[in-house]
């Protein structure tokens, strides 16, 4: 087990490497010279800024530099907004990001998971039919086109049908930012609908699969009830392979979230990502990415721990080894 | 032929009776012979809604690629008519904020998104059978190395990979391509390395090698089948999860630019026309969501018509 550990955590950190080594090759391939604007700077001052910013050095010891100051944090400044450091931005928006993905994946898991297991057990009934056919159309739908036809749909219409109907002046779904929980509810929905339709499909299939093991036939052979070779022997052996689904899920709502806070102008990362790609603000673009990618790797890096913790079937494997 | 050897073939033939041919053929371990390909097909034509899929994409596909021998103008802007509501006449579903029209843009982004995809996933598929195969073929530590090679490159974001080569090259079809393979290929590579790896140590291979079925017959007969199913599976699946990416990208700005048109940015351009101009966002969004579904009953079907299993 703590081979295996060590072998994750190497691996991530690896993956991390290569991650900044690329964003600051990246950096260094841009076309154009700092303080090359528009002003004509004599070239000792030139020199002097160059040797204050550390820019004369050579190349192999300004990337030592790089990689010194993203391991404190420190992901640079953009280069459209000077004096707008994006660690800062980093600490000021990613908690909006963050509750935002929490909430749309713990919704999606938690639904999803639900909704499979009734699919499962009432195999080839209406509810199944129905559940089915609802989670294929959710795995269709773009989050980017969900969002805006919910907005007009709910935000606009539904809302303004609300106010006049009871003549009052209170949204019921506000059109957009981030303030109580009614603002939360049409983001969280778009965003974790994709992961709710792909864990139910995957969780419905898994315990068809299961229902069919001999397990399951001595169990009922012994006597046991329903519930508890529901939630006993079916679930546990069930919910194994939809784990490693909900891990790969966590980047894609991550990415998600960009056009969600942007349709919704949730004060997010996301927003701050789309904004900066529009306004060609390279280094916040970059400098963004490289967080999320650091971000997405450590959290695979979690899922595939807790993986290992879960499935006693991986501990064995290791050990047998 | 040595004495003693002809003289005890002599006593095996005595105390044994030959079996004859007819008797031989009960023997053998198999049914009448439906081809794999005939089975999984007429198992796909009993799956109506596999089958409207399929029919429903192939006109999407006619719609974009021979459509845009018709309206092939989908960058002329007409600054006098702008926002025509749809069911003008000569500009069937309307015009946008430029005045160009709806039509030539949709059956133009529907041939660029559904290239995208069909392309993308195509080289995936190449790469991931060659990278897959290879290294479940040879497994030890080709195998370790070249799955540590891919656990890296799956945990890059293609995001970055897309800005790295839009500061090299000009931003367009070509770029958006290559960045999505850069990122793309790993999943197929992974699934046919498991199948390469599962079809080696898999006991109905050993018990037709005990048969003493040729290694062709072994390749053709029992391997490609049981392989062949999965893959085109996920080659199925993959098309529509390409086209995402690809609108995801070009709704944010970084994929398709504007001129050119592509799902996410007609999508993007009548998002930008809320709520006046709804009918900017619904008809691409409309038609968007309708494929993607297409595209997932489609591999729906296949995968239960592909199946070997699943066999009568």
């Amino acid at each position: 087990m703590l081979n295996y550990v060590l072998k994750r955590i190497g691996i991530s950190l690896l993956t991390v490497f290569f991650i900044t080594t690329l964003t600051y090759f990246l950096m260094y391939s841009l076309p154009g010279k700092p303080f090359l604007g528009d002003r004509d700077l004599p070239a000792s001052v030139i020199a002097a800024v160059n040797s204050k910013y550390g820019l004369d050095l050579p190349m192999h010891l300004r990337y030592l530099k790089y990689l010194s100051n993203v391991i404190k944090g420190d992901f640079g400044t953009s280069t459209v907004y000077t004096n707008r450091d994006i660690t800062s931005i980093i600490v000021q928006a990613f908690p909006v990001s963050a509750s935002l993905g929490l909430r749309a994946l713990v919704f999606g898991v938690i639904g999803g998971l639900l909704f499979g297991i009734y699919s499962a057990l009432h195999h080839n009934k209406l509810g199944d039919r129905l559940s089915t056919v609802a989670a294929i159309i959710g795995v269709s739908i773009p989050s980017f086109i969900l969002g805006t036809m919910l907005q007009y749909l709910l935000g606009v219409k539904f809302s303004g049908w609300i106010k006049v109907m009871f003549n009052t002046k209170y949204q019921l779904f506000p059109l957009a930012r981030w303030e109580s929980f009614r603002y939360t509810l049409i983001p969280t929905f778009v965003l974790g609908l994709g992961s709710l339709a792909s864990v139910m499909r995957m969780m419905r299939s898994s315990m068809l699969d299961v229902v069919n093991q001999d397990y399951i036939k001595t169990a009922k052979a012994k006597g046991l009830s329903s519930n508890e070779i529901t939630w006993k022997h079916m679930l546990r052996n069930a919910i194994t392979p939809v784990y490693t689904v909900i891990g790969g899920m966590v980047g894609v709502v991550v990415t998600g979230s960009f056009v969600i806070e942007n349709i919704f102008s949730i004060p997010g990362l996301g927003k701050y990502f789309v904004n900066s790609v529009t306004s060609n603000d390279y280094s916040m673009t970059i400098g963004l990415t490289l967080f999320f990618s650091i971000f997405i790797v450590f959290v695979n890096l979690i899922v595939d721990l807790g993986y290992g913790l879960i499935d006693p079937r991986v501990r064995l494997e290791r050990k047998a080894r | 032929m040595t004495n003693a050897a002809a003289e005890e073939r002599v006593a095996i033939d005595a105390d044994f009776t030959r079996v004859p041919k007819s008797a031989r053929r009960a023997e053998h371990v198999e049914r009448a012979t439906i081809s794999y390909g005939r089975d999984a097909l007429n198992r796909l034509t009993c799956n109506r809604v596999a089958l409207a899929a399929f029919g429903f994409l192939v006109l999407v596909a006619l719609f974009g690629f021979a459509g845009s021998y018709f309206l092939p103008n989908y960058t002329k802007q007409d600054l006098y008519r702008t926002f025509l509501p749809p069911g003008s006449p000569g500009r069937i579903l309307g015009t946008d904020e430029l005045g160009r029209d709806l039509l030539a843009r949709l059956i133009r982004s529907t041939k660029v998104s559904l290239s995208i995809g069909l392309i993308v996933s195509l080289i995936n598929l190449v790469i991931g059978l060659i990278y897959g195969g290879i290294s479940g073929y040879f497994g030890g530590m080709t195998d370790i190395l070249m799955m540590r090679f891919v656990e890296i490159v799956t945990s890059i974001p293609e995001m970055i990979i897309l800005l790295l080569l839009l500061t090299v090259v000009s931003n367009g079809m070509p770029t958006l391509i290559l960045a999505l393979c850069l990122t793309g290929w790993t999943g197929m590579a992974r699934l046919v390395r498991a199948q390469v790896l599962q079809l080696r140590e898999n006991e109905y291979v050993l018990a037709a090698r005990v048969l003493g079925a040729r290694r062709l017959r072994i390749i053709l007969r029992h391997m490609i089948p049981n392989a062949l199913g999965p893959i085109v599976v996920r080659f199925a699946m993959s098309i529509p999860g390409v086209i995402f990416a690809e609108s995801f990208l070009s709704y944010i700005g970084l994929g398709i630019a504007i001129p050119d048109a592509s799902w996410g940015n007609l999508a993007q351009l009548g998002s930008n026309q809320f709520p006046n101009y709804i009918w900017l966002f619904f008809i691409p969004a409309i038609l968007f969501s309708l494929t993607m579904l297409a595209f997932n009953l489609l591999g729906d079907g296949l995968r239960d018509a592909l199946d070997p299993k699943q066999r009568r």
